[in-house]
């Protein structure tokens, strides 16, 4: 055997310590979904092996969820195109025509996939989570979806209580009763990371029950804290209207 | 133990000093600062997350570019003074080859550490500017990331001995790093392949668990993190395996 490769085994046994201890610290790593639960999206598969082997998950899904909300943020062609159509209808008689509930909302294919895929690199985004659930649930008008959403966030996050939460209000959006989903999404809402979209059907939600002084406290805290401005404003005509009201 | 420490700490202050003078250096943490100032915009974009995008990015680009700075700082840290010839003068001197190759690595460490702190400096100053302020999971997040340089600093090191260049160490460098965030899934992967204790199995484990220390990616899970003791004692065995390494190639190396 030559010196060098002696050199070299000698030098291997000084691992041997690194190793035994790696069998112990196996036990640790981030709760976080395998590599092989990760879904394609938008032919993200390099991006997401890049996200993984740089260690750097959380950041990646930052960037799709600002993606995420880019792509429902930007009017869809199909708008305009349901638009026209309703101008080319003819109502001579006065008639109105029934499109269908959500008929002018768009359909955004994509919505779903994103939402995944934001769940699949960091399921403990609860933001981008509840963002996602709540808009399938309240703006998409695809409760069901919605739910699936919460589900998987909730099989990979299982502490996060906040998805218990929006889960448990959802189950109850069939019925008349908004008092007992405010009382579910209330402390969801009071957290200062919460979606302004959730607070603002909250606050709706509250005021259709009839508790007008949760209304203003959910109105007042979009108005001050909220970064979309048109939030913000709606948020305090809301609020000169409920204390017109109670005045 | 005073025989082995004190030239090595001469060495590592000297080297400490060349590492913070070298033109590498400013560049990395010019650049870093650049790119922490450039991510306010990606702040911008998320709205109400912005906090978290940048933290997520903050602490993502200065362990980047540490990454880059450990890798070539520790692959050039002896082959750039045999090309040079320093090594003769500090072998020429009553400097064991053991304290040299010590005080080579802790002068990695140390600049990776004053690295990471100047851009935390900034990185914190920036945050504190837009009304977030950075708390304890943040610097226990730097803390971890300065372990995942340190290690795979040391392991360039190693490799560095037997490299045929210092761009191929770097490139090794590179790639462990790679593969040290796919660690658990490589062990596995070569477990159900080669079967429970075969030399796939014990090759995969040659990979150090990177995944260990990247605390940055569940700062919101609670007890995500590895325990300090676990990770430091990890590190450790990962630095004293690359030191011994190191040494029992260069003891017998002809200059």
């Amino acid at each position: 055997m030559s010196p060098r490769v002696k050199d070299l085994l000698l030098g291997l046994l000084f691992f041997l310590p690194a190793l035994a201890l790696g069998l112990r610290a196996e036990r640790y790593r981030p709760p976080l979904p395998a590599v092989s639960d990760i879904r394609e999206v938008r032919r993200s598969a390099a991006e997401d092996a890049a996200a993984v082997s740089l260690g750097a998950r959380r950041l990646f899904a930052d960037v799709w969820f600002i993606r995420l909300m880019q792509y429902y943020g930007t009017r869809e062609s199909v708008h305009d195109e349901r638009i026209q159509e309703h101008r080319e209808h003819h109502h001579a008689d006065g008639s109105v025509c029934d499109h269908g509930p959500g008929w002018e909302k768009g359909e955004y294919p994509e919505f779903i996939p994103l939402s995944l895929h934001v769940i699949d690199l960091d399921p403990w985004f609860h933001s981008a989570v509840i963002y996602s659930a709540a808009s399938l649930a309240y703006n998409l008008n695809k409760p069901a979806e919605a739910r699936t959403i919460l589900e998987l966030a909730i099989s990979r996050a299982p502490r996060e209580w906040r998805y218990h939460s929006v889960l448990a209000a959802l189950g109850h959006s069939g019925e008349e009763n908004p008092g007992e989903i405010v009382r579910l999404l209330l402390p969801v809402v009071r957290q200062p990371d919460c979606p302004t979209m959730l607070k603002n059907q909250t606050a709706f939600l509250s005021k259709r029950a009839g508790d007008y002084s949760t209304a203003a406290e959910i109105y007042r805290d979009i108005a001050e804290n909220a970064p979309e401005k048109e939030y913000a404003e709606r948020a305090l005509r809301e609020l000169e209207k409920i204390e017109g009201r109670t005045r | 133990m005073k025989a082995l420490f004190s030239p090595a700490l001469r060495v590592a202050s000297h080297s400490l000093r060349l590492h913070l003078r070298d033109r590498f250096f400013g560049l990395f943490l010019l650049f870093s600062l650049l790119l922490i100032y450039s991510s306010l915009l990606v702040g911008v974009m998320a709205v109400y997350q912005e906090r978290r995008a940048l933290v997520d990015f903050g602490l993502a680009l200065m362990e980047l570019m540490g990454l880059a700075f450990c890798v070539y700082a520790s692959a050039t840290a002896v082959s750039s003074e045999v090309e040079t010839k320093t090594i003769y003068l500090v072998f020429s001197r009553p400097v064991p080859r053991h304290s040299y190759l010590l005080g080579k690595m802790l002068a990695v460490f140390g600049a990776a550490a004053l690295l990471l702190a100047a851009t935390a400096v900034m990185h914190s100053s920036l945050l504190l500017l837009r009304g977030h302020s950075p708390d304890g999971l943040y610097f226990a997040a730097l803390g971890y990331s300065w372990l995942k340089l340190t290690l795979i600093s040391s392991l360039v090191f190693a490799v560095s001995m037997f490299a045929t260049s210092s761009l191929s160490a770097m490139v090794i460098g590179f790639i462990l790093w790679m593969l040290g965030h796919f660690a658990p899934e490589t062990v596995f992967m070569a477990a159900r392949a080669g079967g429970e204790g075969s030399a796939l199995e014990f090759l995969a484990r040659l990979i150090p668990n990177l995944q260990l220390f990247n605390f940055k990616d569940a700062l919101d899970v609670p007890g995500a993190a590895a325990p300090p003791a676990l990770a430091l004692a990890y590190a450790a065995a990962w630095w004293a395996g690359s030191y011994g390494f190191a040494w029992a190639l260069l003891r017998r190396k002809e200059f």
